[in-house]
Parts: structure tokens; sequence; C-alpha cells
């Protein structure tokens, strides 16, 4: 899976929400978007979708994503957006279902990657339940399992998926569980772009990084390269200590307190 | 695992057989009594098993029978419009009365019984110009309800909500223009008109409607998948590969046709749209999947039910429809708000 943004602006309403951005991934990896709030994150991500004017300026493997419909592309990458409310109530595993909903799988076969999916979220045990009295955090799950079975319902290559903050609702077991998910995914070959605020989540587990500030490109590195005290106060306005991972010396941040 | 699936399947099974024992009792049930066993000596005649001059056959073929199917198919077709309206607008107060629709269709109506005289319509003309300028007025309503929804090329549900409100005040306010000009025949055949009856059901007139309803219902069932994402949000739906403005649009139209083809016919009658899929919702299920076909089911069912209370109840004389799915219905709605306050399943 190859993505190239060139230059790519957004512009709304005179405000500018992206401006000449510019980044390559040649491989599946799992990319981290950071960033303070309203740096144009969840706007890259819409345009990652292809389902924003801008689509022109990206390509996917070789080809613009304007060259895509509709249909060919939700074969290719899942998005999953901030919010995902309901208003009527569905049993959760059907909300998993509906990742599916044009797929041409058979019954059968979307029983057997609904469980999968909700096997690997750790969604069983309430996936029987109402979907609209379950807590945010397994709403979230629930929500990613859907994306997940939209994607493993494609028999395509060279797959992505884009999940705007999936760890937000979650407890830290599940944090890390979910990431640990992802990067098993990015493994197999199916790129995963994410939006967090945990940084030492994103730390931990993202290959690279994209720092967005204000609607430009930071910087595009690994998180060794990224989570420097310096970029770090400077992009966030606040100053942060950095250590390491006791086990694997990634970068780890704590807030300074003067 | 997947029972509850197959649970819900089957409840389609139960309202197909409610759906029949009330289609037996409407044939059963009026006037000119006959027994109820009578339906298998109409079967045996429909197949010629039975040749007998029983002027009750007679009746029932052409009076009973065209109303069964009328009812049928405008129970049907207004049900499954308010299911389909309520995932389409994500709200579960859409139905084609609050979207202006049957405003609409009302006011192209009204138009036509009041300027009937000053028109110089001949009486032949008024019962096929009322129907066609139902339909008309339903379509023009759907039509400004969707330019002032379409912001930049896309549809805003907001807007759509407060276009309908917009649109059935200036409905409003129009029929009651035509009721203060209207002279006492007309003004009679307004009021009566506005609480709807299925008193014009008639072979000739079924013989016209029914393949637009079919088609209409047919079309609406097909997008269960689409309705089941927007459920999720546009944004969700356009990601799974739904074209999501291709989908309102066409469920827009088809809701303009059915029901003002529905409404010319049998005016206006309310609370089914409503209603029944939020029986379904709380007693089956809010999946479209099941959900579209239940109440195009649970509809006809009502609607025919209500039709032999109207037919029955103050015999020989006929009570207005709209009033019986009123009277069903509103406290029916009541409670189901009062229930739903205390579990808050609609999230609303």
């Amino acid at each position: 899976m190859t993505i190239k943004v060139d230059n790519l602006s957004i512009v709304k309403s005179e405000k500018t929400l992206l401006s000449k951005i510019n980044f390559e991934i040649g491989a599946p990896e799992l990319i981290g978007i950071i960033g303070e709030n309203g740096a144009g994150k969840s706007t890259l991500m819409h345009c990652l979708s292809g389902l924003e004017a801008s689509k022109q300026k990206i390509s996917l493997n070789g080809r613009t994503l304007e060259s895509y419909g509709n249909q060919e592309l939700s074969k290719l990458r899942a998005v999953l957006p901030q919010n995902n409310d309901l208003i009527f109530s569905f049993q959760a595993r059907e909300v998993v279902r509906l990742g599916l909903s044009l797929s041409s799988l058979s019954i059968e076969q979307q029983n057997e990657v609904v469980n999968d999916c909700l096997e690997e979220v750790d969604a069983d045990t309430f996936a029987q339940n109402n979907y609209l009295y379950l807590s945010g955090g397994e709403k979230q799950r629930i929500q990613l399992a859907r994306v997940l079975a939209q994607l493993y319902s494609s028999k395509e290559e060279n797959k992505y998926l884009l999940l705007d903050e999936p760890t937000s609702a979650l407890d830290l077991k599940h944090q890390v569980s979910v990431l640990k998910l992802l990067k098993k995914l990015s493994k197999k070959r199916i790129g995963v772009f994410i939006i967090i605020h945990d940084l030492n989540l994103a730390s931990l587990f993202c290959d690279k990084i994209l720092l967005l500030k204000q609607g430009t490109l930071v910087s595009f590195d690994t998180p060794k390269n990224i989570f420097k005290p310096e970029l770090i106060s400077k992009t966030f306005e606040t100053d942060v200590l950095i250590m390491q991972h006791p086990q694997t010396s990634s970068p780890l941040m704590v807030n300074q307190i003067n | 695992m997947n029972s509850s699936v197959f649970q819900k399947q089957g409840h389609r099974y139960w309202l197909l057989g409610l759906l029949l024992t009330v289609v037996w009792c409407a044939i059963s049930v009026g006037a000119a009594k006959v027994d109820f066993a009578f339906p298998f000596e109409l079967i045996a005649n429909w197949f010629g098993l039975n040749n007998s001059e029983n002027y009750l056959v007679t009746i029932v073929n052409n009076i009973r029978l065209p109303r069964v199917v009328l009812a049928i198919l405008v129970g049907a077709i207004l049900a499954i419009s308010g299911a389909s309206l309520q995932g389409l607008c994500r709200n579960p107060l859409a139905d084609p009365g609050l979207l202006g629709i049957s405003s609409g269709a009302a006011v192209g109506a009204v138009t036509v019984i009041v300027m009937a005289d000053k028109l110089a319509i001949s009486s032949v003309m008024q019962p096929y110009l009322t129907p066609l300028a139902a339909i008309t007025g339903a379509a023009v309503a759907t039509f400004v309800i969707y330019r002032l929804a379409q912001v930049k090329g896309n549809m805003q549900i907001a807007t759509l909500l407060l276009a309908g409100v917009a649109v059935n005040a200036l409905g409003g306010a129009l029929i009651g223009v035509f009721s203060y000009i209207a002279d006492d025949q007309a003004l009679r055949m307004i009021t009566f008109w506005m609480m709807g009856s299925l008193a014009s059901a008639s072979w000739k007139m079924l013989a016209i409607i029914s393949p637009v309803l079919i088609v209409c219902i047919v079309l609406m069932l097909r997008k269960k998948n689409e309705l089941n994402l927007l459920l999720l949000g546009e944004a969700n739906a356009r990601y799974v590969g739904v074209e999501v403005d291709k989908v309102k649009r066409e469920l827009l139209w088809l809701n303009a046709i059915g029901v003002g083809v529905a409404v010319s016919v049998t005016g206006a009658i309310g609370f089914i749209g409503l209603v029944i899929p939020h029986i379904l919702r709380l007693g089956s299920s809010a999946d479209y999947r099941f959900l579209l076909l239940n109440s195009a089911l649970l509809g006809a069912a009502l609607l025919i039910l209500a039709d032999v209370i109207a037919r029955t109840m103050i015999s020989p004389a006929e009570l207005p429809i709209g009033l019986v799915t009123a009277v069903l219905g509103a406290p029916f709605f009541i409670a189901l708000l009062i229930k739903q306050k205390k579990k808050l399943v609609l999230g609303i």
C-alpha cells in the first residue's frame, strides 16, 4: 500500500484548515496523527478517506483518490469517525454486522467475520446486549469491530484503516490491546492511521508520527525523532519532560509542573 | 447465537398471520351480515367451484374487497414511508405528515374541491382531478423542502425537518383560506377529506393506483441496508459505500409519489406512519432488514382494522378513518413516550 499526499491545502469559510501538506507512505505501517486541538487532524483523516473535495491531491497505489468510486473505496479503506451515535435500539453484534451491509457475503460468512471481529476487540461478552445501553468504551470497541468487519469482508489488497481517537474512551487494558491489534494489522499489510492524544501510547506503538500544528505538517518521522522536548513543548505550547520506557526505551512524556 | 435474527424473521410470519386474520374479519363484518365461514364461499366462487348467485358475494366482491385491498396498500405505504423517513432523517418523529408531504397533497386536493365551481370543472372530471392535484401538491411540497434542504450540494437533514415544519404551516394556512371561501357543500367535503375515508375504493381506481403503490413499496423495501447504514450517520454510511445523496433523493421521491397517491384516494390518515415503526422497534427490531417489511404488514393490518371500526361503529353511517387511527394511535403514542422516557429506548 502506498499513499502520497501532494501539496494538500483545505480552506473552508476563509479559514485554512490544512496548508501545503506533503508526505508519502511506502508500506503499510501504524501511523499516529498527533497535534493540538484544531490542528487539522480530523480534516486530514477525512481527506485520506477520499470523500473530501481535495482528493486529487492524494494518491493511493499510484492512482488519485478521485479516480476511485465510493463503493470501490469502501472495499479498500474503512473509517472510524469520532461520533458514531445510533438513535434506535440495536443489538451490539448487529451494529458490527452493519459494516457488512453492502458486502456480498452469505449470512454464515457474515457471522464468522462478526464473531472474529468481536473477539478481536474483546467484546464477545456483551455482543448480545443493546448497543444504546453500553458504556462509552464498550461502544467504541463495537464500532471498531464494525470497521474491522468492513475491511475484513473485502478481498482487496493494499487496504488501510483510518481511526479518529479510537482509544479515547478505553480503559488501560483495552487501550493497549487495541493498539496491539492495530500493530498486528499493520504487520499483515493493512495500513493504519490513528489520531491519538495519548502521546505515550503513540510513542510505544506507532511506527511513524505525523505531527500537525495549525493546519501545517511540523514533522513526519519516527517516534524517537518526534518526541523531543523542544519539538513537543513548542508544538503543544506546554513544557514536557521526556524519559525512557524501562522495557522498550521508547520516549515517555510527562508534563513539567512549574 | 443468532437465534435472535431468526426470531425477528419469525415476527414477519406472525404479522402476516395477523394481516390475514384482519382481512378475514373485514370480509365477514359489515352492514350486510355474513357468517365467518363466508370467505370460504367467496374463494370457492372466485375459482368457479360455486356459481350460486348469492348477492352477498357481489357485495363483498365489489364493495368490501376493494376497501380491504386499498387499506392494505395505503396502510403499507404510509407505515413504510414513516419508517424510511425516520431512518433518512435520523429522527424518531419524522413521517410524511411532519415533512409536509401529506400537507402538500391536502392543499392540492382541497384546491380542486373548492375551486371546482369557480373554474367550471365538470363533476365528471372532479374525481380524477382531485387525486392528480393531490399528487402534484405532494410533489411540489417535496420539491420545495428538498431544494430548501440542499446546501452546497448536500442535503441538510435539520434544514429538511425545519422546511417540513414551514411547508406544513403554509399548507395549513392555505387550507384555512380555502375552508373560509368554500361553500357549505365544499366545506363538508374538505372536512370529510381531511379526516380520511376508504369509501372511494373500487376495482377501477385500484387498477390505476395499485401498480404505483406496489412499485413504491418494493423500491423502498430494497433500501433496507442503506437505511440501516444511514442510522450510523451520513458520514459513516458514505464510508461503508452508500451513495448517500442518491439514496436520499430516491427515498424522498418514492415517499412523495407513494404518499401523494395514497392521500389522494383516502384523504389524510394520520398516525400510521409515525406509530407503526415505533411499535415494531419496541416489540421486534429497529433493524431495517426486518422493520420495513414488518411496518408494511402491520400498517396494512391496522388500517384494515381501523376501517372495520369506522364502517361498523355507527353503521349504516361511517366514521372518518383518520379519526379512528388518531383515536387508536394518539393514546398509544403517549403511552409509548412515557415508556420511552423511562427507558430512554430511542435516545432522544
